[in-house]
């Protein structure tokens, strides 16, 4: 008895895509498992006031290098809010070259009025302009922010409007165009998240706000993110710098998940602010009285 | 008391709260505040910053009243402090007290305003001079053995 060809041909195929499901099923289901146990972060996120702790100094791979050395003291005791946040947001001083720290000293003493010309080489803030990335997780600390999830990106955005996407399925390119948010790629590590950035624009200010100072070419980060309790996120960044710095600068900035938080849009493009001159960025107090004023009392 | 230069150092130094704040705050004396009995006129519910108005009583002033401006945070640092835009309502009766303008203008940066009932709201807690106002007002840190004395302090 002779068995048909074209039954052989669908033994054929049957047969392969047995073995094609028996080969991928698994792999689907452990990535999918994989996938499962990454960490949950969604939400808005707040920076700790009081848990920011400043950098240990030369970069360590330990997250704990600096732990409680010089934490902040706890929040103000006297509003009506018992989670009113801290003043002592710390960041210390970079480790700058010579030269950086004169231009930072020089930049202080101009935002103190002590300077009347902007040092050379130094930014003012400006009142309205595109987020800039200085290799620091946060752009403010007082932009709420949260992490948007979809294929092959992780995509930070905050209060502020600064918007990091993260390409989890690449890596960094050698040759990499100057931008004003660099580029980033991320992976996991555990339950780690570790994001890489390069290609910032060398005049981004070290500090997003009032740093006055640039970061200069070739600057790099890493930052790592893990949460250390369930609704406590602790950031590391490490950002180098080889213009403007003598070696790695590490700081440590912990959020915490507010799922109820309600967001607000917080912009600095307001023409309307009576504390920076628009056109100039000079800091002055306009107290011309709005017009809407209700009459004294009698 | 803390000086200009000493705020200088401290910037130089640290790149510390108001690197985070909006601007620096040298149009006002943060090396003192004063306080000042207010009816509230208006509150100016914006970012990036708050601008409270406030009749202050003023026998000299024909009207008897003079009106101060007073700068405080954000709307997203404020709420998170408790405060909403109707904390303080238009002919509410409050204490304000405020680091002053240096150029003597009525009006400067809030510290606290301290309602009728008792009750207080704060300012910016980024602002730098109202850190080191708690710094001030903070009690004493005890005294420590030289054997809990961390060594990075000695070079402080």
């Amino acid at each position: 008895m002779t068995i048909p060809r074209r039954r052989i041909t669908r033994l054929a195929i049957f047969s392969a895509l047995a073995a094609i499901t028996l080969v991928v099923a698994p792999t689907w289901a452990a990535g999918k498992t994989t996938a499962a146990r990454v960490p949950d972060l969604s939400g808005w996120w707040l920076v700790e006031m009081g848990g920011n702790r400043p950098p240990s100094g030369p970069a360590s791979s330990s997250p704990n290098a600096s732990a409680g050395t010089r934490a902040a003291t706890p929040g103000a005791n006297v509003s009506r809010s018992a989670s009113a946040p801290d003043a002592r947001f710390v960041f210390g001083q970079p480790p700058f070259k010579p030269e950086y720290k004169e231009l930072a000293r020089k930049y202080a003493a101009y935002e103190m009025g002590e300077l009347k010309e902007k040092p050379p080489g130094t930014k003012a803030f400006k009142t309205c302009g595109q987020f800039r990335f200085s290799g620091l997780f946060i752009a403010d600390a007082e932009a709420a922010l949260e992490f948007l999830t979809t294929p092959g990106r992780i995509t930070i955005t905050d209060e502020l409007g600064q918007l990091r996407r993260i390409y989890m399925d690449r890596k960094l390119s050698a040759e990499l165009d100057e931008t004003y948010a660099g580029t980033s790629v991320g992976h996991w590590e555990g339950q780690t998240l570790v994001i890489e950035t390069a290609g910032m624009n060398r005049h981004n200010q070290f500090l997003v706000l009032a740093g006055g100072i640039p970061i200069g070419a070739g600057a790099h980060s890493v930052e790592r993110l893990s949460l250390i309790a369930p609704d406590l996120l602790q950031v590391e960044s490490v950002v180098t710098a080889p213009d403007a710095l003598t070696e790695p600068y590490k700081v440590v900035t912990r959020l915490r998940r507010d799922r109820d938080h309600t967001p607000h849009e917080f912009s600095y493009c307001n023409d309307s602010d009576r504390y920076l001159d628009p056109s100039s960025g000079a800091i002055f107090f306009d107290l011309t009285p709005p017009g809407d004023l209700p009459p004294p009392p009698k | 008391m803390i000086g200009a230069k000493s705020m200088t150092a401290v910037l130089a130094m640290g790149l510390t709260a108001s690197a985070l704040a909006h601007h620096s705050a040298v149009m006002y004396d943060e090396t003192k505040t004063a306080t000042v009995e207010a009816t509230i006129a208006k509150v100016e519910w914006q970012n990036p910053h708050i601008t409270i108005w406030a009749y202050v009583s003023n026998p000299q002033n024909s009207e008897g009243y003079e009106l101060y401006g007073f700068q405080s945070g954000s709307i997203n640092i404020l709420t998170r402090g408790g405060w909403t835009k109707d904390t303080l309502k238009s002919g509410e009766k409050v204490t304000i007290e405020y680091f002053p303008l240096k150029d003597g203008r009525p009006g400067g940066s809030l510290v606290k305003a301290v309602h009728a009932d008792g009750s207080v709201n704060t300012g910016d807690p980024l602002a730098i001079g109202f850190a080191e106002l708690k710094r001030r007002s903070a009690p004493p840190a005890q005294p420590k053995s030289p054997a809990e004395t961390p060594q990075s302090e000695g070079a402080k």
